[in-house]
């Protein structure tokens, strides 16, 4: 074998091995929607009020809700494992007084591209489960759904939830972190 | 075929190499995206709003030279009786929170005898300090025509003291002219809410 061959050789190789991966490659993206601050309680007009009984809700078409854009080749195995809170707290105190909180959640893979047409669609998520696998659909073509960008479809995950009731607690700033992850 | 020993070692090269390449690129498909979702809310203390004092213009003559002004600010008062008393209200909440105060621009009094009726004007003060003397004017449109105002708690208070004028037309004060003698009373209603 000459040198030309074993280059040759090496090149084609090269070539083998991208083609064997070519069709599970492109990357897994998710980003959450712009300017998402969380799911703040808070809202003009309808202030949490310490020894009320009141529960406040977030549904999934309020704007406060999470929406966390998933990208990805169709066909592709998900897993979403939320790491769930049942409370948000104040820490000013000791011991941390503490509002129930119940999150609830939706995932549209629908092969939709676009959002709002997604959020219609969206199926909720068993809230007593923490883990929920997926495979990513086909593209659907259909009207207003746009073309895939790099032959990514998109999945939606919205996260919201209901907060209550507020009962005698300290007044002040309460909170939690509710961890998301997304295996590909 | 023969090999030779360098051309065995770049075959081993190049099928390592690709399988290298094959890996590093299939690593590429399996990860973990990790995300944490900020939950959060403020809780507000109860609002409360209490009633301090009550509005008394005093015995007043059924004719008067000018309007019957009882100032919120204590002082100041224009053909009222001797005893008066400025209504004041307390308004008690999250310590800066920022309150909506509403109440009528008017009422009508009404007479303990027949059904004569006198119109109150209203004016209200306000100030972050127990004071009312240092109190200013609330609402856009002052006496008579503001019903409601924003204000913010200080130390999680904040004080009205009420005042205004009988006589005349809604919005529009009047000296008291041949007044049908009487005992007036009436009721103005206060709401205080969080914004």
């Amino acid at each position: 074998m000459r040198l030309w061959e074993l280059i040759f050789m090496m090149l084609w190789n090269l070539i083998l091995g991208n083609h064997s991966v070519i069709a599970q490659r492109g990357t897994v993206q998710a980003r959450i929607m712009n300017g998402y601050t969380g799911l703040i309680f808070n809202q003009i007009g309808a202030p949490l009020i310490s020894g009320n009984q009141q529960s406040y809700s977030i549904t999934i078409h309020d704007s406060r809700t999470l929406v966390l854009e998933i990208a990805a080749p169709a066909r592709t195995p998900l897993m979403i494992q939320i790491q769930p809170i049942t409370e948000i707290l104040n820490h000013t105190n000791s011991p941390p007084s503490s509002i129930p909180f119940a999150w609830e959640a939706a995932f549209c893979n629908e092969g939709l591209n676009d959002e709002r047409m997604a959020r219609n669609q969206a199926i909720p998520l068993d809230p007593n489960q923490n883990n929920f696998q997926f495979e990513m659909s086909d593209y659907q073509n259909i009207p207003g759904n746009p073309a895939p960008f790099e032959n990514r479809v998109k999945a939606f995950l919205y996260v919201y939830g209901r907060l209550g009731p507020i009962g005698p607690v300290t007044p002040g700033y309460f909170t939690n972190s509710m961890n998301i992850e997304v295996w590909y | 075929m023969k090999k030779t020993l360098a051309t065995r070692i770049f075959m081993s090269i190049s099928l390592l190499t690709a399988i290298l390449v094959s890996q590093q690129l299939n690593a590429q498909n399996t990860g973990v995206i990790n995300t944490n979702l900020n939950v959060g809310a403020t809780v507000l203390a109860q609002l409360k709003l209490t009633n301090n004092a009550d509005v008394q213009f005093g015995n007043l003559s059924a004719t008067t030279p000018g309007h019957v002004f009882l100032s919120p600010t204590g002082s100041s008062h224009t053909n009222t009786g001797v005893s008066t008393s400025v209504g004041k209200f307390t308004v008690e909440g999250s310590t800066t929170g920022s309150v909506k105060v509403t109440w009528p621009a008017n009422i009508v009094l009404n007479s303990s005898v027949g059904g004569n009726t006198l119109i109150y004007n209203l004016q209200v003060n306000g100030n972050g300090s127990d004071l009312a003397s240092g109190s200013t004017i609330l609402g856009a449109g002052g006496l008579g025509v503001a019903t409601t105002a924003d204000i913010t708690l200080v130390a999680g208070k904040y004080y009205l003291y009420v005042g205004g004028k009988v006589g005349g037309t809604a919005g529009s004060p009047a000296n008291l002219n041949a007044q049908a003698t009487g005992v007036y009373s009436g009721i103005a209603n206060f709401r205080a809410e969080y914004n």
